[in-house]
């Protein structure tokens, strides 16, 4: 195999390090692609800023939700419902507001939207089946080499607590 | 009631159409995940550990020949393991990940001169590795300078547990 052009530099390259983070280069590749690393500082910098994006993007959690936000909501209701009678029966005029003969046909009609939408999603545009494809590649790739690593780690003995130093 | 027909005639077309994303029988094999980026390997060591028996065989089914009997292989060598151990071959996925790039590399090259050993050869290979993973790097020297070592094992064979020795030196001891 040639040796690898680096892919900071040379932009036509630049998708080997994509595919190299998303674990999609063969075995062959993958050696000969780290070669290329092992001496490349511009490389191993972005693959180092790489990781640390995605350490914060897994430790980041969502903040928890305020002691207050149901006592605020129950509030909030019951404030909708105190309101005057005439202020509530003018909302549900204007959002019924439909000449009465429609009325009936409505609930059909929206129906029958959701029918036509389910099928819509059921049968997925042709872009969207190359994605999926390219999603499930990827995945059998990255299984597979998560079982040659356990079967590599297995075999060199490295399944006791000792672990590996970095 | 005006908004019950509205209601029940939502429900039965939400019954009609299939929900979206619902794996349809005979289709490629779909991990029940989206992929998520990060830490893969750990990532994809639980979906392994999760996965169904009929989600095993679309995966393996999804595979050409070669491929599916190793992965096969691969598969029933991890059902045998026991919880522990696939606990500390979690841990250790995790650290290679981790490695450096060069580390990973040399590994990798290790690895693959370690398996065109014969197999009897490896597991004495493999058991001497582990002792040599226990000892100081002092100590290590020692043994593998010693004239019982370099009379048991042959250059490919020293140089290979000199190599994974260092690669693989514990982080505990």
């Amino acid at each position: 195999m040639e040796p690898v052009r680096c892919p900071i530099q040379n932009s036509k390259n630049a998708a080997m390090l994509l595919d190299y983070l998303d674990r999609r280069l063969d075995w062959s590749a993958t050696i000969e692609f780290e070669r290329h690393i092992s001496g490349c500082a511009a490389c191993q910098q972005t693959l180092a800023a790489q990781r640390e994006v995605w350490n914060a993007l897994d430790s980041w959690s969502p903040g928890p939700v305020s002691e207050d936000f149901d006592r605020r909501l129950f509030e909030r209701i019951g404030q909708e419902e105190r309101k005057p009678v005439w202020t509530r029966a003018w909302r549900w005029l204007t959002t019924a507001a439909m000449p009465f003969h429609f009325k009936p046909a409505m609930p059909l009609a929206a129906a029958c939207m959701v029918i036509v939408a389910g099928f819509l999603l059921q049968a997925p545009r042709e872009a969207d089946l190359g994605a999926e494809l390219k999603t499930e590649l990827l995945e059998v790739e990255q299984v597979e080499q998560t079982l040659g690593d356990v079967e590599m780690l297995r075999d060199l003995g490295v399944d006791d607590d000792a672990g590996i130093r970095l | 009631m005006p908004g019950s027909g509205f209601l029940v005639l939502l429900a039965l077309s939400g019954a009609l159409a299939a929900p979206a994303g619902a794996q349809r029988p005979g289709a490629p094999f779909r991990s029940p995940k989206l992929i998520q980026k990060g830490p893969i390997a750990r990532k994809q060591l639980d979906r392994i550990e999760r996965m169904t028996p009929a989600e095993r065989k679309r995966f393996l089914d999804g595979l050409p020949e070669a491929r599916r009997r190793e992965a096969e292989r691969r598969f029933e060598q991890f059902d045998r393991m026991s919880a522990e151990q696939k606990g500390r071959l979690a841990k250790g996925i995790e650290q290679l990940e981790n490695m450096p790039v060069d580390k990973r590399l040399r590994l990798r090259r290790l690895y693959r001169d370690f398996n065109a050993i014969p197999a009897d050869r490896r597991s004495v290979l493999r058991g001497e590795l582990q002792s040599l993973r226990k000892l100081e790097p002092e100590a290590r020297a020692e043994r593998m300078n010693s004239d019982e070592f370099r009379n048991k094992y042959s250059a490919t064979e020293q140089r290979l547990l000199g190599g994974l020795s260092e690669v693989l030196d514990p982080d505990e001891r």
